[in-house]
């Protein structure tokens, strides 16, 4: 063998590679994904899986048979159920569903309640509100890789908990991981391994069952008197860094 | 005496539906999955998502997976795939931490021919740090994780024959990396 191939051989013994994670223990969390058809499209994603549901303690009923309930979170306002099927017309999130957009001063007194900044990005891009829901906005960046459907590397959205109607409903579908995680050492759930659903109960009541957003990789925890949610495509140690570094 | 069950056995239970199976096989080959990823990705953090998400969908393909086919190659063709795909969204450009590299001169005289070696291989890892990701790659992927010539190009999403032609690239470009440090 020549001599720079035997020195690269050598070399291997240098590397300082990474602790391996856990990962066996890892995949085993995550329930193994029903068969389905070939996927057509991301919005189709929806249509014909088994499903999770997360909502809050005090929800109103969620159409569907529920065949499990994953009430470990310790989340006061949210829980996980299991249903057998999402409601097949969900979409891609768009950031007008996050309401209007205004200047974060504009947003708290909308909201009432003052907005958990990430120290770790610091200022918003761009705020949305709506009722007492706030949404900081976060552009691309290294690190921040684009989510789909939004002009954003990063949302997080925070919102008053216990408050009567004010509820957070999430879709995951068969194969999404849930891992119990806590940020600032309060009860949270990174969800990952693809797009997931979550309906929102809109400022005049309503709540649309039947549309769910589709969302990527989220970190949802409660504190404060809040639920806060936050979504992007960085990897989950950055996700998780940003989420502890939100200041109340 | 006990006999481990090969890959073939545990992928042969797994398509049908043993969990347990499958999460031996995880055991099996976290570390080269998760190094794989490392090396394409440049993060831990990106690589323990990508080879953890790479793990989930060879799960959920493993009713797809040709009987007495190796596992190895196909597991790490879908764990690369999601490697790049987090490269791709991170616009991170991978780099390996040395040894060699990274540690300052010995700060006690050595014996010469050991001097004489850290000092290669500093230079070495250093050149190889200044390779692209293309010939860093098939590098580290063949010589510092020895993945076999149909493991790299499992990884590398090619043929075997292009793993060849690469890899002789790629060492032509780190010797002339090398000479162009030397000299």
């Amino acid at each position: 063998m020549p001599e720079l191939e035997l020195q690269l051989r050598a070399l291997a013994d240098d590397v300082l590679w990474p602790a391996t994670p856990d990962l066996a223990a890892a995949v085993a969390r995550v329930p193994r994904e029903p068969r389905r058809p070939r996927r057509r499209t991301r919005r189709a994603l929806a249509a014909g899986l088994a499903a999770l549901l997360l909502v809050p303690a005090a929800a109103v009923a969620f159409p569907g048979a529920r065949d499990d309930v994953l009430d470990w979170l310790g989340l006061r306002d949210v829980e996980i159920r299991r249903v057998p099927a999402p409601p097949a017309d969900a979409r891609l999130e768009l950031e007008a569903d996050l309401g209007h957009r205004v200047t974060l001063a504009r947003a708290q007194r909308e909201a009432g309640f003052t907005a958990a900044i990430p120290a770790a990005l610091g200022a918003p891009d761009r705020v949305r509100v709506t009722g007492q829901r706030i949404s900081l906005i976060y552009a691309p960046r290294p690190g921040l890789p684009s989510l789909d459907g939004v002009d954003a590397g990063l949302i997080l959205t925070e919102s008053r908990g216990g408050i009567p109607g004010e509820y957070l409903q999430k879709l995951l579908y068969g194969g999404i991981g849930v891992e119990r995680v806590r940020v600032r050492g309060e009860p949270g759930v990174y969800i990952s391994g693809g797009e997931h659903g979550y309906i929102y109960e809109t400022p005049s009541g309503t709540i649309e069952e039947d549309r769910p957003l589709l969302a990527g990789r989220t970190v949802i925890w409660a504190g404060g008197g809040r639920v806060h949610r936050l979504e992007t495509a960085a990897a989950r140690a950055t996700a998780l860094r940003i989420a502890r570094s939100a200041e109340p | 005496m006990t006999i481990e069950a090969t890959d073939a056995d545990l992928a042969a239970r797994a398509r049908s539906g043993d969990d347990r199976a499958f999460g031996m096989l995880v055991e099996r080959h976290q570390t080269v999955a998760f190094r794989t990823a490392y090396v394409i990705c440049g993060s831990a953090a990106d690589a323990e998502d990508a080879a953890q998400d790479g793990f989930i969908k060879a799960r959920a393909a493993i009713g797809r997976f040709r009987a007495g086919a190796p596992f190895r190659p196909w597991l790490l063709t879908i764990v690369a795939n999601e490697a790049r795909n987090r490269r791709r969204s991170a616009g991170r450009r991978s780099a390996l931490a040395l040894r060699a590299a990274a540690e300052p001169p010995a700060p006690v005289p050595l014996p010469e021919a050991a001097a004489l070696a850290s000092s290669e291989r500093r230079e070495l890892a250093a050149a190889l740090a200044r390779l692209g990701p293309e010939h860093r790659e098939v590098i580290a992927l063949r010589y510092l994780l020895d993945l076999s010539e149909a493991e790299c190009a499992a990884a590398l999403g090619c043929r075997p024959g292009t793993v060849k032609s690469r890899l002789s690239r790629a060492l032509g470009r780190l010797r002339l990396e090398l000479e162009g440090s030397r000299a």
